[in-house]
């Protein structure tokens, strides 16, 4: 929360929704927490835009939800990672490596 | 998969909304639970906690806004809430809806109820095949209107040697007098040439149409009927195709029955017709000429080619026919769709249309003053609107989606109007104006055009506050508006023009059917010199072989006499061959002593020595004929003033010889042509009501026995009970003699000359009636616009001492100054534009003072009761309610 947060690129929050929900099921702050976890702080995802594009995804078929209790015996809406899901994280993961690979080549270029 | 998942969502969205709403509700305020429960565990306070969560949540409300927009099928939801939001909106000035929604309503019903009169009468009338194509011909003489129809030589010729038509076929009018165990009934016939019914390409509805094997000479004879005929003898029974009939007392077997509209010359049945260059045709020579001719033009060849052709074809016939083809005749051919309609009534139907599309015009410009009004009202709203951050093109979506409620709510009311319209309308269309196979029917690409006119309207004029909008600075807007000032000047003259628009445009509508009524008063009050209602006409039907010659004719017609005079309140009663007020027979009257004239110009009636009293013509001169006169066949005649005056002028005629050399090829007409001139009568009628009366003769009925004849009576008493007693008398004296058309000359005028102006006047009358009130709705609704946008400047001025009069007038004279605008320019349009309607009106004049100055104080008198309303609500404003305004 102490780092500049970087402007997300469209896309880029759905892949990183979609990597946090591949280990296990997890509701909206968790997934909010465990994206800054795994971009070191980099990324922090506001409701604002989580919970749009949860329910987008969702209406897409790549996760699902259910209500179930967190850690602290709370209420709390989960999502998990459908058939679809895992294969729109494949596909979004190999868009993610050309886009990048493309960049870098970019910027090497002299 | 995910298409299913994708549309299951989409329904869930629509359908389940509240669930998917609770559902995020719960969803975001349990996040932001866990989150001050992750502060809380973070060390900090629990009000520190709450405040980092909510900074960190951003807004519930935001939130959910944000998931959903994102939402799929959001586009439709935020349509359906825009529309319940501009339900809202309309349900919030009830007045305003139901005023617009009206209004359209009614321009759209009008507009697409006559237009479609017009397109079935006038455009597309005829069910036959390539009927565009279809045209008849008549000749013309060098002076006028000569003959409709031919003899049997012409039509052959015609038909085999044109190079201009497809096919050509004849008809034959004749009258049938169909006998039946319970009486005789006259019905009209027509005998056509079997071709008819293959070029016409119309199928029986029963049974088979006649064939060239039914014309032939000898064949079993047959004969098919009209649907009408079906429906009123035979009460539509399937059962009597194959049946036998005596048809002027010749057994037919009835084959067909067509469908309603197969109604080629308006006949009540059809009989096969060979036509031969020796063809007879009985009843033929009468007046009235042979062979009515009908034909396709062949494609693309125009009416005046298909003359130039047939004027060839019958330059020949001018020697041996000059009755028919007189010196320097020509040949005019018309298609059967541009004589569809009469000339008059024709014109009357563009009159309606110019006259609905006036009111159309009104409607659509009191709808924009409305929205306008309502555009001026609503800057405020949405100068609020944009500066919450409301794009420009949700703005104009939601005004659209307003426009398209009205406009959509008033095109299914207009459609509901136009229904009604045309059903009344064609209850109350005149008979024989149209023609008889005429179907009208809603028309659908008029509904379009209607609709789309209102559409656009309703969305331009409502897309206005959109436009002041998005250029307003919502600062400026939110603080003046109003004050009312600098609303009025912007759209102010707009509606200004709009409404002095529609005024003029009333006047316009007003006076013309202003004028059309005084029309139709002065020929309901034409003297005919006797009481139509009072005297009964009846024409009467003679079996064929019995009443041939012109002795068999009078005694019947003197004995049937001799019973009704004896009625109690007949004052008078005669044989006629003609009924007022327009006399058919036309003859030229050579005079001995004077070079014979060119024209058939003078009118003939064969009558008895009653004509003159059942009819009231007072005897100027001389002596009117006996009834031993007409009982001996005596070669006298009587003429009427225009006659003396034409052709003796100052001379005495009383002892002058005429002869009529037209009826002198009749078998029955005296040898000594000569006629003798015994008295001279007031002149009657006799070419319309219209008219004034041409030359006109009267001579005894016994002298020619060919021309059809009825009778006419005079009375006191009941008309109605007197014809019941006629029909009761002649089919005593013979059971096989009908009674044909018949009732007073009353109904006759009503039926021939009433009726059109009538239908016009009361479809004209009607529009007028709602544009003044569209117009009085138009001036309503800008004044107390006006009074309120300038209650706070009326609340100063009362509270600076002005009285509620002068406030008061100031409303009114505002107004005034609009209306009075409008009626000076509808005036001065109307004085040029009703020049056009001359051949609808008669008896006065065009621009006839009085009925411009009634329509102008009617004018006046609902525009300013219009200003009142809102004017009295101004002088009665409370100045510190006025002042407190803002």
């Amino acid at each position: 929360m102490n780092s500049a947060p970087t402007t997300l690129l469209q896309g880029t929050l759905d892949l990183l929704i979609l990597k946090s929900l591949v280990a296990s099921e997890i509701h909206g702050l968790g997934i909010s927490r465990r994206i800054q976890q795994i971009t070191g702080g980099t990324f922090v995802v506001k409701p604002g835009s989580l919970f749009p594009a949860l329910h987008r995804m969702e209406e897409e078929g790549w996760i699902s939800s259910f209500w179930g209790d967190s850690e602290n015996n709370r209420r709390a809406k989960y999502y998990r990672l459908t058939k679809a899901g895992r294969k729109q994280l494949e596909v979004e993961t190999k868009r993610w490596g050309r886009i990048s690979w493309a960049i870098a080549q970019a910027l090497e270029t002299p | 998969m995910p298409l299913f998942v994708k549309a299951r969502s989409f329904l869930r969205n629509l359908f389940l909304s509240r669930r998917v709403e609770i559902d995020l509700d719960q969803e975001v305020h349990s996040h932001l639970s866990m989150l001050v429960e992750e502060n809380t565990r973070g060390g900090m306070s629990p009000k520190e906690a709450q405040r980092a969560a909510w900074i960190e949540l951003g807004g519930i409300e935001q939130v959910k806004e944000q998931v959903r927009e994102q939402r799929i099928g959001n586009w439709l939801h935020s349509v359906l809430s825009d529309c319940r939001f501009a339900l809202r909106q309309l349900r919030k000035s009830p007045a305003f809806a139901v005023t617009a929604v009206l209004t359209l309503a009614l321009g759209i019903g009008s507009t697409t109820a006559i237009f479609s009169l017009i397109n079935g009468a006038l455009l597309n009338p005829y069910p036959y095949k390539n009927a565009e194509r279809l045209a008849t011909f008549v000749v013309f003489s060098a002076e006028q209107f000569r003959a409709w129809r031919f003899p049997a030589t012409a039509f052959v010729d015609f038909k085999q040697q044109n190079h201009t038509f497809d096919d050509m076929f004849g008809l034959v009018y004749r009258k049938v007098h169909f006998t039946r165990s319970n009486g005789a009934e006259e019905f009209t016939a027509g005998s056509v040439t079997p071709d008819a019914f293959a070029s016409l390409g119309i199928q029986p509805l029963l049974g088979r149409p006649l064939t060239d094997e039914d014309a032939r000479p000898g064949a079993p004879p047959v004969f098919v009927i009209s649907f009408r005929l079906w429906t009123n003898l035979f009460h539509r029974d399937r059962n009597i195709l194959g049946t036998i009939h005596t048809l002027n007392a010749t057994r037919m077997t009835l084959v067909g029955v067509m469908p309603p509209r197969f109604q080629i010359g308006d006949f009540d049945l059809w009989l096969p017709l060979n036509i031969t260059k020796n063809t007879f045709i009985p009843g033929a020579g009468i007046q009235s000429n042979e062979i009515w001719t009908v034909g396709h033009l062949k494609s693309g060849v125009s009416p005046e080619t298909a003359a130039a052709d047939l004027q060839l074809i019958a330059a020949p016939f001018q020697k041996d026919d000059p009755s028919y083809f007189p010196p320097h005749f020509r040949i005019v051919v018309n298609t059967l769709d541009s004589q569809a309609v009469g000339r008059d009534f024709k014109f009357g139907l563009f009159a309606l249309m110019v006259g609905v599309t006036i009111l159309l015009l009104i409607a659509c410009s009191n709808v924009a003053i409305l929205l306008l009004a309502r555009a001026t009202t609503r800057e405020r709203e949405f100068g609020i609107r944009s500066a919450l951050g409301a794009g420009r093109l949700r703005l104009i979506r939601q005004l659209l989606i307003e426009s398209f409620l009205l406009a959509i709510t008033s095109c299914a009311l207009g459609c509901l109007f136009a229904y009604l319209g045309l059903k009344t309308m064609v209850a109350v269309i005149p008979p024989d104006t149209i023609p008889p196979e005429a179907a009208i029917r809603l028309s659908p690409a008029v509904l379009l055009f209607s609709l789309c006119a209102t559409i656009i309207t309703t969305v331009i004029c409502g897309l206005v506050p959109a436009l002041y909008a998005h250029h307003a600075n919502p600062q400026v807007t939110h603080t003046s508006v109003g004050k009312g000032v600098s609303a009025d000047s912007r759209q102010g003259s707009l509606r200004n023009s709009l409404v002095v628009a529609e005024v003029a445009l009333s006047i316009v509508l007003s006076i013309s059917s202003g004028l059309i009524m005084r029309s139709l008063f002065a020929l309901q009050n034409v003297n005919l010199g006797f009481n139509p209602s009072k005297v009964v006409y009846a024409d009467i039907s003679l079996p064929e072989g019995q009443y041939d010659t012109a002795q068999q004719k009078h005694f019947l017609f003197r004995e049937v006499l001799n019973r009704i005079t004896r009625f109690p309140g007949v004052l008078a009663a005669t044989e006629t061959t003609n009924f007022p007020p327009y006399t058919f027979g036309w003859t030229t009257v050579a005079i001995s002593g004077q070079t014979p004239p060119q024209n058939r110009n003078t009118a003939s009636i064969f009558c008895t020595e009653g004509y003159f009293q059942t009819v009231g013509l007072p005897l100027l001169r001389g002596a009117l004929f006996s009834q031993n006169d007409v009982d001996s066949a005596h070669r006298l005649v009587v003429v009427n003033h225009t006659f003396v005056r034409d052709r003796f002028g100052e001379e005495n005629p009383i002892g002058r010889q005429v002869r009529f050399s037209d009826y002198e090829t009749w078998p029955d007409w005296p040898r000594d042509p000569y006629f003798e001139i015994i008295g001279v009568v007031a002149d009657a009628k006799n070419a319309g009501l219209q008219d004034p009366p041409r030359p006109e003769v009267y001579l005894p009925g016994t002298l020619a026995g060919a021309p059809p004849r009825g009778l006419m009576i005079s009375t006191t008493g009941n008309p109605h009970a007197i014809l019941e007693r006629v029909r009761t008398e002649v089919s005593a004296v013979d059971p096989n003699v009908a009674i044909g058309e018949a009732g007073t000359i009353a109904t006759r005028l009503d039926h021939y000359y009433f009726a059109r102006p009538r239908f016009l006047l009361i479809t004209l009358c009607t529009f007028t009636a709602v544009a003044f009130l569209l117009v009085a709705v138009g001036v309503f609704s800008v004044i107390s616009y006006t009074v309120a946008a300038q209650t706070h400047e009326i609340g100063i001025r009362i509270a600076l001492g002005a009285r509620a009069t002068q406030i008061l007038s100031l409303v009114v004279k505002r107004g005034l100054r609009l209306i009075l605008a409008g009626i000076l320019i509808g005036l001065f349009a109307s004085y040029f534009l009703t020049r056009l309607l001359s051949s609808q009106i008669w008896g006065v004049s065009t621009t006839d003072l009085s009925t411009f100055a009634t329509m102008a104080s009617l004018a006046l008198f609902v525009g300013t009761f219009a200003c009142l309303v809102p004017a009295r609500r101004a002088a009665l404003v409370e100045p510190i309610v006025a002042l407190r305004h803002e």
